[in-house]
């Protein structure tokens, strides 16, 4: 058995794994920072338990072939909306949206599983097509596999989440094939959910919208999040104030800071500086994982890499971009480096997909 | 559709690999500009920025001034007080701790949120005041539990007091926090601030720029939280002037004592000067109440209720005088030449006039009356033959000469001029004519004349001084001078007034209370009260009878207006009292017990000290008596 594992552990992407944690591991000293007054909880050590817990579960997804998990896919899937409509009748329900299914100490988000199952899923359905474009019929059921997760998501309600789940939607059938005209319709669909969408916002959510387009609007109520984390950022300057030095992170005024404000940290205290290095990291994970797909031994391999790809990417111009002020403030995490244990093992899921189909390219 | 061979078909999907990689190049690129701009371009901006956030000012509330009695005895002051606050970014962390605060401070349940959602719409930056007025208990049960409340700030600030509570509360007024509307108006001047306490009512909002001081404030490094980690810089405030009033605790706390707990008012002021000594309003309210928020119910209470105890009857209310405005009818006819000392009347109980029966009090008549006797038992039929014989604008004419049916221009707002009816003003009122039988109705003061108490004061004050009528005010000139507030000229009396008129009518009144008339309970011994009573029918005739069957007692408004001595003259008075019967069972002891305190305390010898207590004499015997 280990002469078999051997090769496959020589092919094993280290880089990229290196890269991860190297990341991972600047997100549990800016989780130390900007938790350090933080008498409750040490959220820091638990990340750390979070990493180890992430590690065992790539390990294991490696350790599959992917074509063996891609077979297991309609059992997955069905777990993952299973769950996600558990979620809606058992979660209890925090700050009027439920999301949460408590499992002894830890909290389980079903909606971070269904990014992975959705990744797979669409992958398997859409590798088996073999025509070089989509038909009609194959794209509206690409689109009812994600629809069917996205939706349950909505009704928690959790927009932040449900469109993550778009992403690899949208590079699965720009990947399988999409005539001109789909695009055209795509367009015009895009535009009228979104027009339409605007309508059935709630109000805290308009007013995060007009906030974003104009945060000192109300720089003491909605707005507050977005200026005092751009306040964060633009203080730490070219080189930061350097770890736990952080004023607005030490004295609080950052909300959030060590979930979905945690790139808000670096920038103050790691500077312009730190904050590109991380940037420059998830940039070569990316282009690495995309590498891995260029050379995948099969169609499967490509739309699982990539899947798993856009989800990763999405999360984190959303983040960034919301923390730098070029979106909308959302809840939605920053992988590998915001506090949070179902975020960081649906990261390393994803990146242990991707590694996985990188290990086994030469190997017939 | 044709099946592609297997490697074919991979290479087809290869191939759009590009797309993605564009994309995600373009979005990295945007991202790192937005680092650029946000971390190095702004880089200046948000470093002031997050100094700034770090900083905060802390208003430190400077107290108001004292307000004095003539001798400096305080009537309002300040004590020291703790306000229990969180700012409005903490809110969401107390929610937690709402119970534990709720019973911790014993509150009601449910006041603590009630009390929050009520000042949702103050400024953002105002702190939310959760409790003021802590006490000892209140702060030691914070301290203990500072690790579950770090947010809960104890603020030291200073609240009004009122030592007298309810006595002059008119007068004083009280203070509460800046109204929206009034921070729009500026009616408080654009230093104004929101959150400033402010006088509403009474000397607090005439003088409140003489009494609000200037707020200092500290500058401290906050954290997020509001907790304070070190002091920048400390502006001390500069606390309000003292303000001395005119009134005499003493003579205002004898008619307060005197008033028991009937509804009207009191006012006493010394002519010459103007200087009011004593205005109370009854029923009353107690100014503390104010000083800290006080609750939307008890305020509905005091709005709403029938009694109105925040209106000040003293000057915001007027009344028919009833029979105490036989003495301007006395000063009329004198003046007009109508009437002589030696001319007489036959009252038989009643008389007809215009065809109508008008009645005396007395049913069963006073008999011959000179003018004299008439104002001393107050007969009805001498005042009825008397007023139809000047006419209704003749009287108003003399009435307005002593400053009737005009605003006083006491400096406390909101003061009623009263009416002195004619038949232009009812024109003008109603569009309706003049009855003739008005006239006499106005003759003995019911009707639609209807005066305020402090009008009647300075009149009779006036009246006693031989026609000086000086503008009636609660702040002494040069302390008014200081506050920049200006009366208006006291009037000349057009006509003036004859000596002879004055010394007839004083004589009279000087009989209501010293000879046999109606008012012998306002009698000072040795202080020649001279004075007048008066009744006025709240209700008609047949409306009296209707009530008295149902078993309800409604009795008449009851007067009692006067001055002493009778020669420069130095105090004067005016007492109302709703439902009070007859004037000189209800109002003159009032009157009475105002000035009792005033010859006590200025005409009475005082003994020497330490001995001779019981030789009390006289400075001024009563040797005037007719």
């Amino acid at each position: 058995m280990p002469k078999q594992i051997l090769p496959y552990l020589k092919q094993c992407d280290w880089v990229l794994l290196s890269l991860a944690l190297a990341i991972a591991a600047v997100g549990v000293a800016e989780i130390y920072s900007a938790t350090q007054y933080e008498l409750s909880e040490s959220f820091y050590v638990k990340q750390i338990y979070y990493i180890i817990l992430g590690l065992v579960m790539l390990a294991l997804v490696v350790s599959l072939d992917y074509r063996l998990l891609s077979q297991q896919v309609p059992y997955i899937y069905l777990v993952a909306v299973l769950s996600l409509l558990l979620v809606l009748f058992v979660a209890p329900a925090i700050h009027g949206t439920r999301g949460w299914i408590p499992l002894g100490a830890f909290k389980i988000q079903p909606a971070e599983f269904a990014k992975v199952a959705l990744v797979l899923t669409l992958a398997r359905f859409l590798s088996e097509i073999r025509t070089h474009y989509l038909n009609s019929s194959e794209i509206i059921k690409a689109c009812l596999l994600a629809g069917l997760p996205l939706g349950l998501i909505l009704l928690q309600p959790d927009l932040g989440s449900a469109i993550t789940l778009a992403p690899p939607l949208a590079v699965g059938l720009v990947l399988g094939g999409l005539r001109r005209r789909w695009i055209l319709a795509g367009v015009v669909l895009a535009t009228l959910i979104t027009a339409a969408g605007w309508y059935s916002l709630k109000p805290y959510q308009k007013e995060r919208v007009y906030t974003f387009l104009e945060p000192e609007r109300d720089p003491r109520g909605h707005g507050y999040q977005a200026i005092q984390s751009q306040i964060a950022m633009g203080s730490g300057g070219l080189l930061g104030k350097g770890v736990t030095r952080g004023s607005q992170t030490a004295l609080g005024f950052l909300p959030e800071r060590h979930t979905d404000f945690i790139f808000s940290v670096v920038g103050e205290e790691l500077g312009f500086a730190g904050s590109f290095i991380i940037l420059a990291f998830y940039f070569l994970i990316i282009m690495r994982s995309i590498r891995i797909a260029q050379t995948a031994r099969d169609k499967l391999g490509v739309f699982l890499v990539l899947g798993s790809v856009s989800v990763l990417f999405f999360h984190i111009l959303v983040n960034v971009g919301m923390v730098v002020g070029l979106a909308p403030i959302t809840g939605i995490p920053l992988p590998l480096l915001s506090y949070g244990g179902s975020s960081m093992l649906t990261t390393f899921i994803l990146l242990g997909l991707i590694i996985n189909v990188g290990m086994r390219r030469f190997v017939y | 559709m044709q099946l592609r061979d297997f490697y074919k078909d991979k290479e087809t999907t290869q191939a759009r690999i590009p797309i993605l990689q564009v994309s995600i190049i373009v979005g990295f690129l945007l991202l790192l500009a937005g680092l650029w701009k946000v971390q190095i371009l702004r880089h200046n901006y948000y470093s002031a920025m997050a100094e700034q956030n770090q900083i905060r000012s802390i208003r430190w509330v400077a107290p108001r001034g004292k307000i004095l009695d003539r001798y400096g005895r305080p009537l309002a002051n300040s004590r020291r007080s703790y306000t229990l606050s969180v700012t409005r970014k903490d809110l969401a962390e107390l929610e937690s701790s709402l119970e534990l605060l709720t019973e911790g401070l014993q509150f009601e349940p449910g006041f603590l949120k009630s009390q929050i959602e009520k000042q949702r719409r103050r400024p953002r930056y105002l702190p939310l005041v959760l409790k003021e007025d802590a006490g000892i208990g209140d702060i030691s049960f914070i301290e203990a539990h500072r690790q579950e409340l770090p947010a809960i700030q104890v603020v030291p600030h200073p609240i009004r007091n009122y030592p007298e509570d309810e006595v002059a509360a008119h007068l004083l007024g009280y203070v509460t926090e800046i109204s929206e509307n009034q921070l729009e108006s500026g009616i408080f001047g654009d230093t104004a601030k929101p959150g400033d306490i402010v006088g509403q009512k009474g000397v607090e909002r005439v003088y409140d720029h003489i009494l609000r001081g200037v707020d200092g404030k500290k500058t401290v490094r906050v954290d997020s939280r509001g907790r304070e980690i070190e002091t920048i810089e400390m502006v001390p405030p500069h606390a309000g002037d003292n303000l001395r009033l005119t009134i005499d605790i003493d003579i205002q706390r004898a008619a307060e004592k005197a008033f028991g707990d009937k509804a009207g008012a009191a006012v006493a002021v010394d002519p010459k000067t103007g200087e009011v000594l004593c205005l109370l309003s009854r029923p009353a309210f107690d100014p503390n109440s104010f000083a800290t928020r006080i609750s939307r119910q008890k305020w509905d209470q005091l709005l709403l209720d029938p009694q109105k105890p925040m209106q000040n009857r003293a000057i915001q209310s007027r009344f028919p005088p009833g029979s105490v405005f036989k003495i301007f009818l006395a000063v009329a006819g004198l003046q007009e030449g109508v009437l002589t000392p030696t001319h007489t009347e036959y009252c038989t109980g009643g008389t007809r006039i215009y065809g109508r029966r008008f009645a005396c009090w007395k049913k069963e008549g006073h008999g011959e009356v000179n003018l004299h006797s008439a104002i001393v038992s107050s007969c009805n039929v001498f005042f009825y033959r008397l007023g139809r014989k000047l006419g209704i604008d003749k009287i108003a004419v003399h009435a307005k000469a002593m400053g009737l049916g005009y605003k006083t221009g006491i400096d406390l707002l909101g003061e009623d001029p009263g009416i002195i009816p004619s038949p232009e003003w009812k024109r003008r009122i109603y569009n309706a004519n003049w009855y003739p039988g008005e006239t006499i109705s106005v003759a003995v003061g019911q009707g639609a004349v209807s005066l305020t108490p402090i009008q009647l004061a300075r009149a009779l004050g006036g009246l006693g001084l031989g026609g000086v009528y000086s503008v009636p005010h609660v702040v002494p000139s040069e302390e008014r001078n200081r506050a920049g507030k200006r009366l208006p000229a006291a009037f000349k009396p057009d006509p003036p007034l004859e000596p002879r008129t004055v010394r007839l009518v004083s004589q009279g009144l000087w009989g209501v209370v010293n000879e046999y008339g109606t008012g012998r309970r306002a009698a000072v011994k040795g202080f020649d009260v001279c004075g007048k009573t008066g009744t006025a029918q709240v209700i008609s005739r047949e409306g009296r009878l209707r009530l008295k069957s149902e078993g309800e007692p409604f009795q008449d408004n009851a007067w009692f207006v006067g001055f002493a001595p009778r020669d420069l003259p130095e105090i004067a008075a005016a007492v109302f009292v709703e439902q009070g019967g007859s004037g000189g069972a209800s109002a003159a002891p009032v009157l009475q017990a105002m000035f009792q305190v005033y010859f006590d305390k200025h005409k009475k010898k005082q003994p020497q000290d330490g001995a001779g207590s019981e030789q009390i004499t006289f400075s001024l015997p009563s040797e005037r008596v007719n």
